[in-house]
């Protein structure tokens, strides 16, 4: 299955792009852990400059041979910073998707399954949850229990769950009445087996899609979050802080503002090229509609 | 019809007493003091005792809620700490203006993605339907607080011909009113006129491969009657509802983008009030945010009844 998932997706041009975008990514984000973890950012000094190094006289520079994306207002190189930022970036939309993934595949399952009372209660939560715009509701949690990575991750997933528990809820009623799943119930096996079984390896395909484009949208709210200040905190590189930081000087040095955008955009797009293209690939239904 | 309006305006009781507990539950059950985080942390004992009695904290938290709720229900969301002034009063003040925004950023998006749709799918596979698909996955991929911010860029900075900051109301000046909003309009509705650009285009794929299309082909009608009258009609229902839906990511996309723009709505009021903690006015206003978007959902589902009678739920 999986070689040829890998065959169709090197015959999908979209998807290759978007597969090689997520790649240089990860890369840039592995880089900066091991670099930061095992070599106190020796090993970008070497090739750029430290992230975190101040360098007054080299403050606002345009992009130049040296900096190839200018520096900031302290003289921290911004090609460096954006490298380190893709680590906060990934950190926080893997958490984010991973918890809200869990949490959601796990109620969507009850709801589904189960039915009833248990099901009332998920959907009422979920309805009340979609009520408020999710940027919202972010800034909101963040606001009461502060700022810095864990809150934000929780800040994130306190609503995207509904999407995955909406999406699974919807499979398990569709599965649970299918001849295998009843096969499974009449040979007495425990409802846990079933669900885990034999209705969650086949409701999978839609999540794994919402997934992968959620996790574009969970790194353009993070980067809002950082944005207006309510983010990862500094000296901690992240994409949306550099925008902030950024905005204030539009006028005199605005390449400030464009490279960390650049960094969310096409990281935002390589994931959605590759949700694009596993919809194509999961969905027997889309297979040959473009 | 009737019936289903009554049903639909009773489902949404749970869901707005749900509403209110979890935003009334925001202050009293995150850690710490709910009168420190109503008066912010430096206050006198004397301050917090006072703001104890006259928020009920001492109270049990249900009755705490019935309390506020009776306020709420009344139209009294409490006193900003930092402007003094009642915050259904900067509700007010501030509402107009966000929902101006929202409003202006729909139809310009609107204006934009159906045709754009339309032509995609009519010209499929054609240079125009290229153009349209990449630009409408690019502003589905593009964050709208960096899109303000080159907007801003190109039409404030590089060629100054738009005004950039603050807002106009358009009972003073209309022109210059909308010359304002322009631009933030634009940031707001990229994204979404991306997303209908996307569902006109294939929701009128679908409908063009209709039987009754080809009838109305064979009867020789003329190609534009075919597409306007006979598929662009059926295919806008779910296009209408998304639209609907779409108002909510309008409204919370409109708290970046009010921040961008220096615009007087209740987004940026939100903002400000994080920062110059004043959370009573910052649970109001995520009150209030809840409340329209609500309220705009229960009318989007209504018109979809009307819109397409088979949809009774």
């Amino acid at each position: 299955m999986l070689f040829k998932t890998w065959k169709v997706l090197l015959r999908h041009r979209a998807g290759v792009v978007g597969m090689l975008v997520i790649i240089i990514m990860v890369n840039a984000a592995i880089f900066s852990v091991i670099d930061q973890t095992f070599f106190d950012q020796r090993l970008i000094t070497k090739i750029l400059y430290n992230p975190f190094s101040l360098s007054l006289q080299d403050k606002l520079k345009p992009p130049n041979a040296n900096h190839l994306l200018g520096t900031d207002l302290l003289g921290r190189d911004l090609l460096a910073r954006i490298i380190y930022g893709a680590r906060v970036a990934l950190e926080i939309g893997l958490l984010a998707v991973g918890i809200s993934g869990f949490v959601g595949t796990i109620l969507g399952l009850i709801a589904g399954y189960y039915g009833g009372v248990a099901d009332s209660i998920i959907m009422r939560i979920a309805d009340v949850l979609l009520a408020f715009p999710a940027i919202l509701l972010a800034l909101a949690f963040v606001t009461f229990a502060g700022p810095g990575l864990t809150n934000v991750v929780i800040a994130l997933s306190l609503r995207s769950w509904v999407s995955y528990a909406r999406i699974i809820r919807g499979q398990v009623l569709k599965i649970k009445i299918e001849e295998y799943a009843l096969a499974a119930i009449a040979i007495g096996c425990s409802n846990l087996r079933i669900m885990v079984r034999y209705i969650l390896p086949n409701a999978l395909s839609p999540l794994i899609v919402q997934a992968t484009m959620g996790l574009g949208g969970m790194i353009i709210s993070a980067a809002g979050l950082s944005f207006l200040g309510l983010g990862v905190m500094p000296p901690t590189p992240s994409w949306g802080m550099m925008l902030n930081e950024g905005r204030l000087y539009i006028r005199t040095a605005w390449w400030l503002s464009v490279s960390p955008g650049i960094a969310i955009f096409i990281t935002v797009m390589g994931f959605n090229l590759v949700g694009d293209f596993l919809r194509d690939v999961l969905d027997p239904r889309l297979r040959n509609v473009r | 019809m009737i019936s289903y309006i009554i049903r639909r305006c009773l489902q949404l009781i749970p869901v707005l007493v749900g509403i209110s507990l979890l935003v009334f539950l925001m202050v009293h059950l995150l850690p710490g003091d709910p009168a420190i985080a109503i008066v912010g942390p430096e206050v006198t004992p004397d301050q917090i005792r006072q703001v104890r009695e006259e928020y009920h904290l001492d109270d049990p938290w249900l009755v705490q809620y019935l309390i506020w709720m009776k306020m709420i229900l009344r139209g009294d969301f409490g006193v900003s700490i930092v402007e003094n002034v009642p915050i259904s009063k900067l509700l007010l003040a501030r509402l107009p203006v966000t929902l101006q925004l929202t409003g202006f950023a729909m139809i310009i998006s609107l204006l934009i993605s159906i045709p754009a749709g339309v032509v995609s799918a009519v010209k499929k596979d054609t240079l125009s339907d290229n153009i349209a698909r990449v630009f409408a996955f690019a502003g589905i991929c593009i964050p709208n607080f960096w899109l303000g911010i080159m907007l801003i860029l190109i039409f404030g900075v590089l060629f100054p011909i738009l005004p950039v900051y603050g807002y106009v109301s358009p009972i003073h000046n209309f022109p210059e009113a909308l010359r304002h909003l322009l631009l933030p309009s634009i940031t707001l509705g990229t994204a979404l006129a991306a997303l209908v650009t996307r569902m006109t285009r294939s929701c009128l794929l679908e409908v063009l491969a209709c039987d009754y299309v080809t009838v109305a082909r064979a009867k020789g009608l003329p190609e534009h009657v075919v597409i306007y009258k006979h598929a662009l009609r059926n295919a806008m229902i779910p296009v209408i509802t998304v639209v609907g839906l779409q108002f909510g990511f309008l409204l919370g996309g409109s708290v970046l983008v009010e921040t961008v723009f220096a615009l007087p709505g209740i987004g940026k009021l939100v903002v400000d009030s994080i920062f110059f903690r004043d959370y009573p006015v910052v649970q109001g206003v995520v009150l209030c945010y809840a409340l329209v978007f609500s309220l705009v959902n229960l009318l989007v589902d209504v018109l979809y009844g009307f819109l397409d009678p088979r949809i009774r739920y």
